[in-house]
């Protein structure tokens, strides 16, 4: 018989909301508190070991960081984000790959991942200014480029 | 810092790379002792741009992501798409994408074969494998009309059907690639100059591999068992019967060797594609414009490794975050640490063994030249003038 | 009147422009070998079958911009090239091309010439040390480092028609078989001219052993930061060098030029060819090693190759055959 993989996550996760969208597709959130506990089940108990990305989102009145988690299913552990205190528990200890994801997140919506070991810029420029994130829905991209020499003629 | 150790900046500009990305390695006399990546030199802003555009619009902005598997992003968007609304795909729609897939993975794949030749010196199989690049590249224009960036998906189908004519020159290619390909497996097996520059080099245990969540071929040849075509079935994948190559070597011998024997199955592949293909629709008619909100997360197996899109849609015909995730992002650091403790010559060889994409990995700034707020696209005369005021007014250079 | 003479020896045959159109045309050839091996056509525009496409490049190179780093020494930075290219051509003036006996002719020549054709090696190092890049000090070691790889064999194997000959001189080395019948010398020489043609290769720093300028690593190696005519000079220098190497090997192991005005001319030809198309054709087939492993093939194969060759032609000759 399948395995169920349904059944398997409500019971592993207890208050994670474990929603299923489509075949194979399962939803879960947890508080970030439980975020590191939550991937080191999956990771023991379901052998769900591959991490193919992390989205950070927008959802205006909150962030959203989604770790999309792949192996026989793909399970997508949803953390919701403050937006006053943008600070969520970094992955980099419990999976190595995890680090790549979470330095873009950084870099395009400010969100940090508290416990990573590098957060240097990885996809913005060394001039871009501190505290502007693009993929921020206030962001607006009409406002253009930051033009790095505007300081220096003020 | 080491002591005795130089710092070599290789990029953004290089001779071995085909597209910007600076590494910093410390070398001590010819050998390696640590990597840095810096990426982010192609950052279009594709996936903020996405926010202002439709799912129409979206789709031919993704397409641009990248010149190589431009059919992979949009495969995996259209299918993220479809998965929201729900849409039952023609069979035949789907038969077609994954043709143009396979295409594209042989395409790609031959472009890698030629151009680890290229780097490490070997350009006699260079020339060769990019003359049979031309076979695939030709068929493919003839069938999507275009070399690269075919537009052939559309939310719910594709665009165009094959003919009789394209069917018969699609199984002679095959016939004669897969007999080409047999002697290229000969070749980077045998040859030996080639192989004492790609045997034992840019080690990747299988351990690292898997922590460092490594994908597709590079993994594979470290004896990772994944493929997305197998483990989480699109499309019409689960009809083709196909072996998923892994190597036990875990270094570039094993990558060439998944490389071109993943050639050789796709080349199987495109056959019981057309052998199997139905007649009917090619795209479903009616396509609603709005997308109902949720999220779906969609992945396909591109040649370079599993390609990953995450669409939020939230009730329009705008998706709400659309978050692209390309292969070469993830190997990349992994390829970084492989070359540790090689040589400096094994640098372009061990790098470029991800088949690396980075207009695939960078994919966000969007170039504006609006004059209305003043806000214009530099020309070259002022980049040029811009640059060498700024040396010389901060690093004292005159030119 | 001998003034003039040496003039026209020097600058005109066997010395430099001789050398100079000579070479091209041996390039071209290597070019089209090696295009035609790999299903490509080659030169094709420039005069019949794009025969002076060496010659428009070089034309085109003293047209382009010459930069000179800032960082770098300016003195040796600019001289430097002329100095490879001199020694190439005064190497080539010593070779008993066509029939004649080469120029200012004497006892010892071979080593003169081989120590001139070493020097533009020495002067790559320099070039790529005084231009100050990453790139150029990383591909000047590397040409000293494989440098010591293939002189020694370079110069084991030359030895062979040397002793064989019983003479230092380049034209008595060439004239042996003509002189003394003993046409048979030539198969047996065979293990030293596989190891000459393989140093030479690597002393042309052409593939698989052209790791100082690989350019997918080094970018160009001691050359990076050099362009416009400096690079011009240094591309004939090397053709030159090719012309040289390859005249040298045909003098000393393939029988030289003998035999009069006219087959002396088309033995030059038919044998400098067979020598560049070895040449092409390893270039074609191998891929480019590493610093390591050309070391390591140098002294783990050239080497006693060249030495098993020397012992057998040393019993030989002690033995009388010779």
């Amino acid at each position: 018989m399948k395995f169920d993989y349904e059944k398997e996550l409500r019971t592993l996760f207890p208050n994670g909301e474990t929603r299923k969208t489509s075949e194979r597709r399962y939803w879960i959130n947890v508080p970030p508190g439980e975020l590191q506990d939550a991937v080191r089940t999956l990771r023991d108990k379901l052998g769900i070991v591959h991490l193919s990305t992390i989205v950070g989102e927008d959802l205006r009145d909150a962030f959203m960081n989604s770790y999309i988690f792949s192996g026989e299913v793909v399970v997508t552990i949803s953390v919701r984000i403050d937006r006053d205190k943008a600070e969520v528990p970094s992955l980099a200890p419990v999976i190595d790959g995890a680090m790549v994801y979470e330095r873009e997140i950084h870099d395009l919506l400010g969100i940090v991942p508290v416990g990573h070991p590098d957060l240097r810029r990885q996809i913005l420029p060394e001039d871009w200014p501190e505290g502007v994130y693009p993929l921020r829905k206030d962001y607006v991209v009409a406002q253009g480029p930051v033009d790095p020499d505007k300081k220096e003629e003020a | 810092m080491a002591e005795n150790t130089i710092k070599i900046p290789v990029g953004p500009q290089h001779p071995f790379l085909k597209e910007p990305c600076k590494f910093e390695f410390e070398i001590k006399g010819e050998e390696i002792c640590g990597a840095t990546i810096r990426m982010g030199y192609n950052h279009r802003g594709m996936e903020k741009a996405c926010e202002d555009r439709n799912y129409y619009q979206c789709l031919y902005l993704l397409e641009r992501i990248c010149g190589i598997c431009s059919h992979s992003h949009t495969t995996a968007f259209v299918q993220a798409v479809e998965n929201l609304l729900e849409l039952e795909v023609p069979k035949r729609g789907l038969y077609l994408r994954a043709l143009v897939c396979e295409l594209e993975r042989l395409h790609s794949h031959l472009l890698w074969l030629g151009v680890a030749a290229h780097e490490v010196g070997f350009d006699t199989l260079f020339m060769y494998t990019w003359r049979d690049r031309e076979l695939v590249m030709n068929i493919l224009e003839e069938i999507s009309g275009n070399r690269v960036n075919y537009a052939i998906n559309t939310v719910g189908g594709v665009r165009r059907d094959i003919t009789a004519d394209q069917r018969k020159k699609l199984l002679e290619i095959s016939t004669v690639l897969k007999e080409r390909l047999a002697y290229y497996a000969n070749i980077g097996t045998n040859e030996p100059s080639f192989i004492a520059r790609i045997q034992g080099v840019g080690k990747m245990s299988r351990e690292r591999a898997i922590e460092k969540c490594a994908v597709g071929p590079f993994a594979r040849a470290s004896n990772v068992d994944i493929d997305v075509r197998r483990d989480d079935p699109y499309g019409i994948y689960p009809e083709l019967e196909f072996k998923v190559i892994t190597s036990e070597s875990c270094d570039i011998l094993g990558r060439v060797v998944v490389r071109v024997l993943e050639m050789v199955e796709s080349c199987k592949m495109i056959e019981q594609i057309l052998q199997k293909m139905p007649e009917g629709e090619i795209a479903v008619q009616k396509v609603p414009r709005r997308v109902p909100a949720g999220t779906a997360v969609s992945r396909y197996e591109a040649p370079r490794g599993e390609d990953v899109h995450f669409v939020r849609s939230n009730g329009t015909d705008k998706p709400e975050r659309v978050k692209v995730r390309a292969p070469t992002l993830c190997n990349l650091e992994a390829a970084a640490e492989s070359v540790v403790g090689s040589y400096v010559a094994d640098i372009p060889i061990a790098i470029a063994s991800i088949d690396p994409c980075f207009s695939c990995t960078d994919r966000m700034t969007v170039l504006l030249n609006d004059n209305r707020r003043g806000v214009r696209v530099a020309t070259w005369e002022e980049l040029r003038r811009h640059g060498v005021d700024w040396y010389r007014q901060n690093k004292g250079i005159r030119f | 009147m001998e003034t003039v003479k040496v003039m026209l020896y020097i600058l005109v045959f066997p010395g430099f422009l001789f050398q100079m159109i000579y070479s091209t045309y041996l390039e071209w050839v290597d070019r089209k070998l090696y295009a035609r091996m790999q299903n490509r056509r080659g030169p094709l525009y420039t005069g019949w079958s794009g025969v002076l496409q060496p010659v428009a490049d070089i034309v085109k190179l003293f047209a382009k911009e010459d930069v000179t780093p800032a960082a770098s020494d300016k003195f040796m930075f600019n001289i430097l090239p002329l100095v490879a290219l001199a020694s190439a051509c005064t190497a080539g003036l010593y070779l008993p091309v066509w029939h004649l006996t080469g120029f200012n002719s004497f006892q010892g020549d071979l080593v003169v010439v081989v120590y001139l054709l070493a020097m533009p090696s020495f002067v790559l190092f320099l070039a790529g040390w005084f231009s100050v890049s990453p790139f150029s000090l990383i591909g000047a070691t590397r040409v000293l480092t494989q440098l010591f790889a293939y002189e020694v064999p370079f110069f084991l194997a030359l030895l062979t028609p040397a002793v064989v000959a019983g003479s230092w001189k380049i034209a008595d080395i060439a004239k042996y078989p003509w002189a003394s019948g003993n046409w048979w010398v030539i198969p047996l020489q065979v293990l030293a001219f596989i190891v000459a043609v393989l140093a030479l290769q690597a002393k042309l720093e052409r593939v698989p052993f052209d790791i100082p300028e690989a350019e997918t690593e080094v970018v160009a190696g001691p050359l990076t930061e050099y362009s416009g005519k400096k690079l011009a000079v240094f591309r004939i220098q090397k053709d030159i060098s090719m012309y040289a190497g390859s005249a040298l090997i045909a003098a000393l192991f393939l029988g030289g030029f003998g035999g009069g005005l006219y087959l002396g001319a088309l033995q030059l030809v038919l044998k400098t060819l067979l020598v560049v198309a070895l040449l092409s054709v390893i270039r074609g087939a191998c891929a480019r090693i590493r610093i390591d492993q050309i070391v390591s093939f140098s002294w783990r194969y050239l080497a006693p190759m060249s030495i098993v060759q020397f012992l057998i032609v040393l019993l030989l000759k002690g033995g009388g055959v010779i």
